[in-house]
């Protein structure tokens, strides 16, 4: 009954247009109204303690250290540093988008970051060299969904907090999902620019090569000293996020100066407001997903499923047509926090690895954002292109269809993904 | 109206930057002495766990008066305007109701607690937990001048 009248508030208040994060803490309060309960100090409380988690600060620190570097001149930089890498082949500013992306991703953790930052310099530049605009919206979409899964990640953050997993190996063990699917990716740009004859970019002067890797270089570390810190245990994920912000905003005023310190408050202000969007969602959230336990829905669900089949296989299978339908219409963290408690303990049964299954709820959630008819990626990859959303949703296909490749690799060869992050010595559910 | 929530907006445009720069300034002296000096400070990781809980709660105003806050518009935008105009109206209640849900609650946690101090820092708990119905109080006022504003 409490799990019917949960569902149809939710969908409601969705479907009016409520924003999400509110919709999280109105439901479970219909809900409670109904069984005669209103306990507004604990909801105000709960709200509170699950902001009040030290490792999420690295939510703003990140989005701080992508917003400083992209108010300079870094995708300039790292432009023309990939053109010296990629740009020879034919459709050379598809590969450019792609190997941007993934060291952008290395950098911030939000895709919808990268596609704007990106795409606003990139889309222009590949319509200019006469790219379809449909085919360059879609490059820099789909492209843009590698920065969540390539370490740091701010969905990884948060599901590491629910699912009490390491951070750290989690961001190990999205290294080779994320380098797959910037592969598959180019698997697909080089079948249209073979198919169309798209040409190759601009080639850098010879005696330009040094400059631009000495330019790049310093942005270029950033990767580095993130995960390096990361990693060798020196950091945890906060204190490395914290120095990634500081030594951009040190490099951007001091080596390249091209952010000013009056520019500070400013991008300070813009990364408060974008990383509220994820924090007011994580406190919100956790009211409905208290709810949800205290109901022992995430039991029921599990004896349900279990009771149709126990097949690992099957189960997989179903899980990520879930997760990607769920992915299209929800926003990410709201549907990680929600579906991490339900789903965990019967991905437990099972004998999934709760870090493999991260892997998974993470890549389908992330994917998801390109998905038509909705996806955020894709709506401002179109504001950017000035495209109808009818066509990026059919030029995007054949990049989803890739990405849906490298989910089917990543859910069913489990010691691929795994590799990484027991190399490292992550140890857990041994199979 | 208008220029009660502009200013309150730019307040906590600025009151975000201290948080803001705080926070990032107090892990990087945690780091600082950890390393460095190898003299550990006691206060600085609670002190940026409020400075996060403030400034998480005041941008989310800012994001609420830009209207940046994640919403599912896609049924919306396929309705007739009648229907929306009114289902619009109910939204807007919806959004009213839980702020003042989290105003009152804040406001009660606050006088429950007022008397608790934090564990590290020896400050009343009422600091921290005030973000709360401070933040709802300047969402309602958005939200009531952006009512009146579009005539809702």
């Amino acid at each position: 009954m409490i799990f019917l009248i949960l569902i149809i508030a939710f969908l409601f208040f969705l479907l009016i247009g409520v924003p999400v994060a509110f919709v999280l803490g109105l439901t479970p309060l219909v809900a409670l109204a109904f069984k005669g309960e209103t306990p507004l100090v604990l909801l105000a409380q709960r709200i509170f303690t699950a902001m009040d988690t030290p490792v999420l600060m690295a939510v703003p620190f990140f989005i701080l250290a992508g917003n400083i570097m992209s108010a300079g001149g870094m995708t300039q930089r790292l432009v023309r540093f990939s053109s010296l890498v990629v740009g020879s082949f034919r459709g050379g500013l598809a590969y450019i988008n792609i190997v941007i992306s993934m060291i952008f991703a290395g950098i911030t953790g939000a895709a919808v970051a990268d596609t704007s930052a990106v795409g606003s310099i990139l889309i222009p530049a590949m319509k200019k060299e006469g790219y379809p605009s449909d085919f360059s919206a879609a490059v820099t979409a789909t492209s843009s969904t590698i920065g969540p899964i390539i370490p740091p990640s701010i969905p990884f953050i948060i599901y590491g907090v629910l699912a009490e997993v390491s951070i750290a190996s989690l961001f190990l063990a999205g290294f080779v999902p994320g380098v797959l699917l910037g592969l598959f990716q180019t698997g697909v740009v080089w079948a249209y620019a073979k198919k169309y004859g798209y040409g190759k970019a601009e080639r850098p002067e010879t005696h330009e090569v040094l400059k631009i890797i000495v330019d790049a270089i310093l942005v270029l570390m950033m990767p580095f000293i993130i995960l390096g810190g990361i990693l060798s245990g020196v950091f945890t994920p906060t204190e490395s996020g914290c120095i990634a912000a500081i030594y951009a905003a040190f490099v951007s005023l001091f080596v390249y100066r091209d952010v000013h310190f009056r520019d500070l408050p400013r991008l300070l202000v813009r990364t408060g407001a974008t990383s509220s969007l994820v924090m007011l969602v994580i406190g919100t959230a956790s009211v409905f997903s208290w709810l949800l336990a205290s109901e022992e829905i995430p039991q029921a669900v599990t004896q349900t499923i279990l009771g149709l089949t126990g097949n690992r296989f099957l189960i997989l299978l179903l899980l990520n047509v879930l997760l990607l339908v769920i992915g299209t219409f929800m926003e990410t963290t709201a549907s990680l926090i929600i579906l991490t408690p339900i789903l965990l303990p019967l991905m437990v049964k099972v004998g999934v690895d709760p870090l493999h299954f991260g892997v998974i709820i993470v890549l389908n959630l992330v994917i998801g954002l390109t998905t038509p008819p909705v996806g955020v990626c894709l709506f401002i990859a179109c504001s950017i292109a000035k495209i109808s959303l009818e066509k990026l949703s059919k030029a995007i296909v054949p990049f989803l269809l890739a990405s849906i490749a490298v989910l089917m690799i990543c859910t069913y060869w489990e010691s691929l993904v795994m590799a990484v992050p027991r190399y490292f010595g992550y140890k857990g559910l041994v199979p | 109206m208008n220029k009660v929530s502009g200013a309150l907006n730019r307040l906590s445009e600025w009151a975000l930057v201290v948080f803001l720069s705080a926070m990032t300034l107090a892990v990087f002296l945690e780091i600082l002495f950890r390393y460095v000096f190898h003299f550990p400070l006691f206060w600085t990781e609670e002190f940026a766990r409020y400075c996060l809980v403030w400034s998480s709660l005041l941008g989310a105003t800012i994001a609420f008066k830009r209207g940046e806050h994640i919403a599912v518009t896609f049924f919306m935008d396929r309705l007739p305007t009648r229907s929306r105009r009114v289902l619009g109206f109910a939204a807007g209640v919806s959004v009213a109701v839980i702020l003042l849900v989290i105003l009152w609650g804040g406001i009660q946690l606050i006088s429950v607690t007022s008397r608790q101090l934090s564990p590290a820092l020896r400050v009343s708990m009422a600091i921290p937990y005030a973000a709360l119905p401070i933040a709802a109080a300047i969402m309602l006022v958005h939200a009531l001048n952006h009512a009146i504003k579009f005539k809702l």
